[in-house]
């Protein structure tokens, strides 16, 4: 195993969390690494959590006003709505919020990585990247902050076409007529009340 | 949902939805091809944690400009008595087939998506918007043309297509989508076209 390249702190994950971390450690002059296995930086927040389902929270608060002044307005929402309609604003709001966080990072000094992270060592980190070369990278510390996805209980089969999660309910093509939510945390609770 | 259900109905199961008499062996080559990436387009959308509805559709009618050109010469050719032979069929469709995508996408009242898909697929970079789903939908009819003609291509060097690094597909997942090739052909033959 042979190192190619040795920082002072290696964070993995590139979410509000791993951003943070990356540009506190820049800022108090150590050599950082930022790595996340996604093509775009910003992590489950800015591409599939936070900013896509405020934008169609905007967008559903915005109807339920409408619809509390029907009787002025006229006011019906179309057959066969659109999700895309309600987040037409998102590919630019997304691409410009990635493009000031890439910026952000690159303005700190922080070297960025693309692949998937592991473990190797307490100091070591094995890089796989999209291509599927290795390499590997050395830190006297290292900061996990890879976030979470949606689980999977073995008995519910996400399908992602009739069994959506989190992640698959955002692209729908259109508002479904009927909607069932399984749970009561935040975001199901967020996604009830879109809904 | 009525009108891009009811297309999915008729082009998945009445094989006569496209009728173009004289050319119904290219109407069914296309349609096969057409159901073929839309069933991988459901594979690609389920690995990418995405909606699959949206994908199949991408998949189903990415080529749809060609089926109706197709269509559309099959039915000049036939009032003129003309006997086109298959390169100048093939000539017209590829002159044509963008065009008409792009006018029966808009005709149709296709959703967003759909209208950006069937236009931009196979240069999906340059897509307006939805760029990820226009290259979900080039590598679904690249799959599907792999699976339709395997002799045509090599699996090792299909999966270096830059499309795979685009939609983030590491190797494994490359892989994974490959391996799907037997329930894509379960579908489609399931759909008896």
């Amino acid at each position: 195993m042979t190192i190619d390249e040795e920082f002072d702190l290696i964070v993995i994950g590139s979410g509000p969390g791993g951003q943070k971390a990356a540009i506190q450690g820049a800022s108090a002059g150590l050599k950082v690494a930022l790595i996340d296995r996604e093509r775009k930086v910003g992590g489950t927040c800015v591409h599939h959590g936070t900013i896509p389902s405020k934008t169609l929270r905007e967008a559903a608060l915005t109807i339920t006003t409408l619809r509390r002044n029907a009787d002025v307005f006229d006011f019906n929402l179309k057959d066969n709505m659109k999700v895309s309609t309600l987040m037409r604003r998102l590919d630019s709001v997304l691409g410009s919020y990635t493009d000031f966080i890439a910026e952000y990072i690159r303005s700190h000094g922080i070297s960025y990585f693309h692949g998937r992270a592991a473990i190797v060592d307490a100091y070591t980190i094995s890089l796989s990247a999209i291509k599927g070369t290795q390499s590997y990278l050395k830190a006297k510390n290292i900061v996990i902050a890879t976030g979470s996805r949606p689980r999977t209980p073995p008995d519910v089969p996400v399908d992602h076409e009739n069994i959506l999660d989190s992640d698959s309910i955002l692209s729908m093509i259109y508002l479904p007529r009927s909607l069932t939510v399984v749970g009561g945390g935040v975001i199901a609770a967020e996604y009830a009340s879109i809904f | 949902m009525n009108l891009l259900g009811e297309i999915a109905i008729a082009v998945s199961i009445q094989g006569d939805f496209f009728k173009a008499p004289g050319y119904e062996a290219q109407i069914t080559r296309l349609l096969r091809h057409a159901l073929t990436s839309a069933a991988y387009g459901k594979e690609i959308a389920r690995k990418r944690r995405r909606n699959v509805e949206g994908q199949f559709l991408c998949g189903l009618l990415h080529s749809v400009g060609k089926t109706i050109a197709v269509q559309l010469i099959a039915r000049m050719a036939n009032e003129k008595s003309l006997d086109l032979e298959k390169q100048y069929l093939a000539q017209l469709v590829g002159a044509f087939h963008r065009k008409i995508a792009a006018k029966v996408a808009v005709d149709w009242n296709l959703p967003e998506q759909l209208q950006t898909t069937t236009v931009y697929f196979k240069k999906y970079e340059s897509a307006p918007s939805f760029k990820d789903e226009s290259a979900a939908t080039y590598l679904s009819q690249l799959l599907a043309s792999w699976v339709i003609n395997p002799a045509n291509f090599n699996a090792v060097e299909l999966t270096q297509d830059p499309v795979f690094g685009y939609l983030n597909f590491y190797p494994d997942d490359a892989q994974d989508l490959l391996d799907k090739k037997d329930d894509v052909k379960a579908v489609v033959s399931a759909m008896e076209l």
